[in-house]
């Protein structure tokens, strides 16, 4: 077991490295002069080239690259933004707490009432509560995230005068947002628990366990459930990437000065190290999270414990048949 | 079943004849599956609206009538007016080319590759296959929303190129769907058998493995069409994808959010457009899962 948590940490190393040369390489490929564009219309072409050997930009791709990232793994500094001149490092870090709040708890709210919406679907297969939750579902997964939110504040903010409109002055202005973030992905989360708990269900062993007289109450929750959770947690990642990406426009919308803002805000102004470095950052943060799923999916698959012991003990066979040849 | 071993009898048209006979049962329970039908429906109507804006739209879309702006829905403008004095449901009917076209053109665009990138995966295996996978596993490490923004930032705003950023971003999924049918197919007898009489391993691709792996890549195209159309929307709502005065439906959304506190109405129509559509097509596209797959049906 141990094994396989080094072995999905340490995979965690090539992925953050290729995400950062995938994004590094996309932003190499913007139009425009950086230097140019942060001096302004008016410099002369000298001062254009001074800038450049500044900003290192006169360097090929590879050494810009491996400087970026050098820079980035090792001291933690994303560079500076081309508009304001302020060290993203310390941006990000002030704005973390706020994106963290919003996207960890749409997650968790998604997760804690997707699932059991979905399993208490299946289990009630076609009853009038499993036709309203898949039809809420379905138009959950079909609603812009955004767009769900702005109709939440109108009628929560606007009409009904509950709940905040813009901001996190108060504990209460993140309600909107994380309701409105988890909305699709609870909606998508119910629908793929529902259709994993069905395939269980319809499954011989359950039948066997109701032919042994269980009550309906252990078939469901002692046999079917932890069978149907494993898939659950396979598409459970796919749907968090959903919610966490969603609550980056989210913030957008109730004007939050979360990474989310800062970024949306550096695609407008094309401050493109400030648009590099937020995405690396969420993505390494999101990197994390599907690690932390995947150990969970471990934790409870016991296919995966398994394996691991499996293999060891197949490596000290074979290595066994070897000294014996 | 007389037809079917009158048509098994004649050699060389077998597959094909199975092949029509599974995809004409899936059909029919297609056909038969009403909240699919209705799905299709609402996409077919919505698309049809959106053909026929320049006949069936009361107003242009960008005539300004600053003598009525800011007009709550009425008989002679079902939707309203904008800032402008734009009549708002023209404008729609006009926004859903711009979204319906992103969301068909940036999917079949995404397949084209997807499937070109999966058929190599699959098909050749081993550490070419790993390769790719490994690959895909990076690209997809990153949340699809931010993917799109940062290869959208990259490319700039603007129709084509946001259907060029669409497309690569949902490139991976139809590389995974179709490997992952490939690799169930690889060691079919018809393929060993098209191997020994010397096909090549191109034409085995595309004429024995492309055709059979049909039915997954069709449900995921129909998803990714209405993922699309909602990734659309979000990034024209954000300043990116489609920019007014472009009537793309996320684009007016954009343009109208200043206005939520006074003129709400401004915001519901286009987002309602839009969900409709996805509705529709997510519609659709459960009901095609269930009839190519009839083991996944309840």
């Amino acid at each position: 077991m141990g094994r396989y948590i080094l072995k999905r940490i340490l995979w965690l190393i090539p992925v953050i490295l290729g995400v950062c040369i995938f994004i590094f390489t996309i932003m190499y490929f913007v139009p425009g002069d950086p230097a140019a564009l942060l001096l302004g219309p008016g410099a002369t072409a000298g001062e254009i080239a001074v800038k450049r050997k500044e900003l290192g930009l006169d360097h090929s791709f590879i050494i810009r690259l491996l400087d970026y990232m050098k820079r980035v793994f090792l001291h933690f500094d994303f560079g500076r933004s081309y508009t304001t001149g302020n060290v993203i490092t310390a941006e990000l870090i002030q704005r973390f707490p706020k994106t963290a709040v919003i996207g960890f708890v749409s997650m968790f709210l998604a997760i804690i009432t997707g699932v059991p919406l979905g399993i208490n679907a299946a289990v009630k297969q076609n009853g009038l509560a499993d036709r309203i939750c898949m039809m809420l579902a379905l138009v959950g997964i079909s609603v812009p995230v955004f767009w769900l939110a702005m109709m939440m504040v109108i009628v929560f903010s606007l009409n009904l005068r509950w709940l905040p409109s813009s901001g996190v002055a108060s504990w209460t202005g993140y309600i909107l947002p994380c309701v409105a973030s988890s909305f699709g992905g609870m909606a998508g989360l119910a629908r793929q628990s529902r259709s994993s708990m069905l395939e269980v269900i319809r499954s011989d062993y359950i039948t066997t366990a109701r032919a042994k007289g269980l009550s309906e109450r252990d078939v469901i929750y002692r046999h079917a459930l932890p069978n149907a959770l494993i898939p659950i947690i396979t598409i459970a990642g796919n749907k968090l990437a959903l919610v966490f990406g969603g609550s980056v426009v989210i913030e957008n919308v109730f004007s939050i000065p979360g990474i989310g803002t800062y970024m949306v805000n550096a695609v407008n102004n094309r401050d493109y190290p400030v648009v590099q470095g937020s995405v690396l950052f969420l993505a390494v943060i999101f990197a994390a999270v599907m690690v932390l799923v995947d150990l969970v999916y471990a934790y409870v698959d016991p296919r995966i414990k398994a394996r691991y012991i499996g293999s060891q003990k197949q490596k000290t066979k074979k290595r066994g048949e070897r000294s014996h040849g | 079943m007389a037809d079917k071993n009158a048509a098994a009898t004649v050699a060389a048209p077998v597959k094909t004849s199975k092949t029509q006979s599974e995809l004409g049962a899936a059909m029919a329970r297609l056909r038969k599956n009403k909240s699919a039908m209705i799905g299709l429906g609402l996409f077919l109507f919505l698309a049809l609206l959106a053909i026929l804006a320049p006949y069936i739209s009361p107003y242009g879309y960008a005539t300004m009538n600053p003598a009525e702006k800011f007009q709550l829905p009425s008989v002679r403008h079902w939707f309203g007016t904008d800032e402008y004095g734009r009549d708002v449901f023209s404008r729609i009917l006009y926004g859903g080319r711009y979204s319906l076209s992103v969301g068909l053109l940036a999917t079949a665009f995404a397949m084209c590759v997807g499937v070109i990138i999966g058929a190599t995966a699959g098909y050749y295996g081993g550490q070419i296959d790993n390769i790719i996978m490994r690959f895909l596993d990076i690209f997809q490490a990153i949340p699809m929303m931010l993917l799109t923004i940062v290869i959208s930032a990259a490319l700039g705003s603007g129709f084509d190129k946001t259907i060029f950023a669409l497309a690569i971003s949902h490139v991976p999924d139809f590389a995974r769907t179709l490997r992952a049918s490939i690799m169930s197919m690889r060691d079919m007898e018809y393929i060993e058998a098209a191997e020994a009489i010397g096909c090549g391993t191109f034409r085995q691709i595309v004429k024995y493995i492309l055709p059979n792996s049909f039915a997954p890549l069709l449900v995921t195209a129909t998803m990714n069409v209405a993922n699309t159309v909602l990734l659309t929307a979000s990034l024209s709502y954000i300043g990116l994808g489609i920019q007014p005065p472009t009537p793309e439906w996320g684009a007016m959304l954009s343009a109208a959010k200043g206005f939520i506190r006074n003129y709400p109405y401004l915001l519901i129509f286009p987002g309602l457009f839009i969900a409709t559509t996805v509705l529709g097509l997510n519609m659709f596209g459960d009901g095609l899962r269930d009839a190519l797959d009839p083991r996944l049906k309840d």
